[in-house]
């Protein structure tokens, strides 16, 4: 399983270090304008919308620390988008793509069972995702002392926990689709139509009352930056959904994977 | 105790039978020919052996173990060539020999089948010919002197001067001790290198024979040139006339050529030349009329 472990992080590094740097140049923006931008922008967000402002994670309030901020530019929508990104692309190559390429046929001549080609691709993933989830979230830290802006060190912590969970349910959700498809767009189409549903039904339940309960099949209502990087919290049910969904679907993907025809 | 033994082996895709109730069993020592047209079951045979697919019905067995429950115990023993090799594109002859050695021990003969194939393990794969692919996937599929060689039309894409090659290279194998199990459209090949053969039609098993056997059958080709008149009805009853001579005929025959003998004592011969069948012709029997 190492073998495929490692060969998994070699083939797909330069990848990944794209992903950190691309996330944390952003971060590294966002920081540098904070200071001169955080009065104009509070007063632009307070002529917006309540409404827009919930369903966007926009907290008006958090503006005056660079942690509010970096939640409403950073991590409310493009440090999703990366993860997202991320995740579901390797997934998307972790199996479907070496039985769409045909690659698959030369694994499974070596001495390698399916759970450990399944599992060996799932840690190779996982291990990407702490990678870019620490870099792209704490790189923030010394940015902010090379700045000179106040910060609290706990509530990056708490960030960087609450967004490999989010992370992770969504990876877990591309690697059981992985070993369902043989063809890795199947992948990416059907986890990304279920990620933007999932956006959607959050901004919808915050706009009209009687659809407020639909917050709760949306993994975009337990992932709140503002919550996790002003107040220090994550929703506890965060933890039960993230986790949950993680061990099912890799538990149904892992499964599946070993059964199938593996059919080239 | 056989070294692969396929018991009522099925395989359907949905209303589709792909392989059907097909049994046969490789000894130790041999080189096993498995023949048949495109779409006939040879690949889905192959990869059921491989566990790649399941079957619908039936078992493998692959040196007493089950090729389902003990597929990764299996495939140290195998080494196993598809029909299209697909290998990583980004990768160089050379990775794809390390990944395997990592999963595997290190190869004794890698070096001297690098230089049996003159291949260069430097170029990226996707920068290789059809034919340099071809090398990579034959050298990958024996560099861990494997003791049950499975692979899917070995010597398409290569040239003769690299089939000869690969013959040399896999009558070696087995006169070290592996089994060599292939399944080819190329009936020269299989008559060259294999001891016995299976042919398959239509996901249905037609016979398991040696090549002596199967080239032993009583089919004979006559051609006859008479001296005289002849009257060529006389002879329909006996066989399948398959061209008309000036003089005469050449005419197929099944089974006991005494009758034909018995009929041409009647005429003025002549020529005659009764030869048997080439494996080709054997083959070619099967599939019209399912050797019967």
């Amino acid at each position: 399983m190492g073998t495929i472990f490692s060969r998994a992080i070699k083939d797909r590094r330069v990848l990944l270090v794209i992903y950190c740097l691309s996330a944390v140049a952003l971060l590294w923006m966002y920081i540098a304008l904070f200071p001169d931008f955080s009065q104009v922008k509070t007063a632009f967000i307070q002529t917006m919308p309540e409404g827009f402002l919930k369903a966007f994670n926009f907290d008006p309030s958090s503006f005056t620390t660079v942690q509010g901020f970096l939640a409403t530019e950073q991590f409310s929508l493009v440090w999703p988008l990366l993860a997202i990104a991320l995740v579901i692309g390797f997934s998307g190559f972790a199996l479907s793509g070496e039985v769409e390429n045909g690659t698959i046929e030369f694994l499974l001549s070596e001495p390698v069972s399916r759970l450990k080609l399944f599992f060996g691709r799932y840690l190779a993933g996982l291990l990407m995702l702490i990678i870019f989830t620490i870099i792209s979230i704490l790189a923030a830290i010394p940015f902010c002392q090379i700045y000179h802006v106040s910060f609290n060190t706990n509530h990056f912590y708490t960030m960087t926990v609450m967004s490999f969970l989010f992370g992770l349910a969504i990876f877990s959700l591309g690697m059981m689709f992985s070993a369902i498809f043989s063809d890795k767009g199947k992948v990416f189409f059907v986890s990304a139509g279920i990620i933007v549903l999932m956006y959607v039904l959050n901004v919808v339940s915050s706009l009209k009352e009687s659809l407020a309960n639909l917050k709760y099949a949306s993994f975009f209502y337990y992932y709140s930056p503002p919550k996790a990087l002003t107040y220090n919290q994550i929703d506890h049910w965060a933890y039960l959904v993230f986790i949950g969904v993680a061990a099912v679907t890799t538990l149904a993907g892992a499964i599946y994977f070993a059964r199938r025809d593996i059919a080239v | 105790m056989a070294v692969l033994k396929i018991e009522n082996l099925s395989k359907y895709f949905g209303q589709t039978k792909a392989v059907d109730d097909v049994s046969l069993e490789v000894e130790k020592g041999e080189i096993f020919g498995f023949l048949g047209p495109n779409g006939a079951g040879k690949t889905t045979t192959i990869r059921c052996i491989m566990d790649f697919l399941r079957p619908t019905k039936g078992e493998i067995k692959v040196f007493g173990f089950d090729s389902t429950k003990n597929s990764s115990e299996i495939k140290q023993k195998v080494g196993y060539l598809p029909a299209d090799v697909s290998l990583y594109d980004g990768w160089t002859g050379q990775d794809h020999f390390n990944f395997s050695e990592h999963l595997n021990d290190q190869s004794k003969v890698l070096s001297q089948l690098i230089s049996d194939f003159n291949f260069d393990p430097k170029i990226k794969f996707r920068h290789l010919s059809t034919g340099n692919k071809r090398k990579l996937g034959i050298i990958l599929a024996l560099m861990h002197q494997p003791e049950l060689v499975i692979m899917d039309e070995p010597t398409a894409g290569l040239d003769p001067l690299l089939q000869n090659v690969v013959y040399k290279i896999l009558e070696d194998f087995q006169k070290k001790g592996s089994v060599i199990f292939m399944s080819s459209h190329n009936l020269s090949e299989v008559d060259r290198i294999c001891h016995r053969v299976a042919i398959i039609k239509e996901g249905k098993l037609v016979t398991t024979e040696s090549i002596q056997a199967l080239k032993a059958k009583r089919i004979h080709s006559a051609t006859v040139h008479f001296a005289g008149a002849f009257n060529k009805t006389d002879f329909q009853n006996i066989g399948e006339i398959q061209e008309d001579l000036p003089d005469g005929f050449i005419l197929d025959i099944k089974g006991e050529i005494d009758p034909l003998i018995k009929k041409l004592n009647r005429y003025k011969i002549a020529d005659l030349e009764i030869t048997h069948a080439t494996l080709e012709e054997v083959f070619f029997e099967y599939y019209q009329d399912g050797g019967k």
